[in-house]
């Protein structure tokens, strides 16, 4: 459990090394099937969360725009996690094709009937 | 094996080679739509460059940028519609499909936020206002061309 009263981040590098922990810590289970697609977002996430502090400290921005720009990184990360249930139905959806396409070619190869138009598409022939 | 039989394994192999071509868990390529969404990231990049390099700094300036903003908005309005129409074989399928307009439409969300804030209180470079906007419509690039070369 991370003592938040102590918090002290640094670096771009310490935040993203915590924020990977803490989601790791509500599941692993997620977060290792998930962590290739999310990583880069964390990052990214991270980067700009320091420059909205640094800014903020400086007082470059007042509290009101930092406020607007962090929600906009939450509605942003509510998206990246929709994205990653997205992906897992593309991979779905590829590997039924890739299991098909395989079996389709298998087929025509020996009977010359295409079952499989948009998977098995000969030299010579169009995807329907 | 008979003639009847053999029309039967066939039509059976027939009709499962034709299921699994379809969109079951995610929509077809549709390179159109593909096209499209990149022109309109791109367009989020460059205003996204352009804030980061201080050209919005001064809220004064964002009256000049509405049909920038506009421009991008409507050909984001565009792909969403066209990315809602995509063909689908089942509830995965159809699920994939509305994620993918969530994602052009949390693209567009972000763009009115930046104007928001550009409007209110001017986009001050590396405070990291810009990256939510290129998160979101990078996804939404990515979800419409995730079927490529498959």
């Amino acid at each position: 459990m991370l003592d938040f009263a102590n918090l002290r981040i640094d670096n771009v590098d310490q935040l993203v090394s915590t924020l990977e922990d803490e989601l790791g810590g509500v599941s692993t289970q997620w977060w290792n099937a998930n962590k290739s697609v999310v990583a880069g977002y964390l990052r990214s996430l991270a980067e700009a969360t320091l420059q909205t502090q640094v800014a903020l400290t400086n007082q470059q921005i007042p509290a009101e725009a930092a406020d607007m720009i962090m929600r906009n990184q939450q509605l942003a990360f509510n998206q990246t996690l929709q994205f990653t249930k997205f992906m897992t139905l593309v991979l779905a959806q590829q590997l039924l094709d890739a299991t098909f396409r395989v079996i389709g070619w298998v087929i025509y190869n020996k009977t010359g009937v295409n079952l499989a138009p948009s998977l098995v598409q000969p030299a010579g022939t169009a995807a329907s | 094996m008979n003639l009847a039989q053999a029309i039967r394994t066939v039509g059976v192999a027939g009709l499962a080679l034709a299921l699994s071509a379809c969109a079951l868990f995610a929509p077809p390529y549709d390179a159109t739509l593909d096209e499209k969404t990149t022109s309109a990231y791109e367009s989020v990049a460059k205003l996204a460059a352009q804030a980061e390099m201080g050209l919005y700094q001064d809220k004064a300036s964002y009256p000049a940028t509405v049909d920038t903003y506009a421009t991008i908005q409507g050909a984001l309005a565009v792909v969403a519609v066209r990315a809602a129409s995509a063909p689908v074989a089942g509830k995965r399928a159809e699920q994939a499909r509305d994620m993918t307009v969530g994602f052009i439409k949390g693209c567009s969300a972000q763009v009115s936020g930046l104007a928001k804030l550009h409007q209110t209180y001017g986009v001050v470079p590396n405070t990291g206002a810009t990256q939510a906007m290129m998160v979101s419509c990078d996804q939404a690039a990515k979800a419409v061309g995730a079927m490529k070369n498959n």
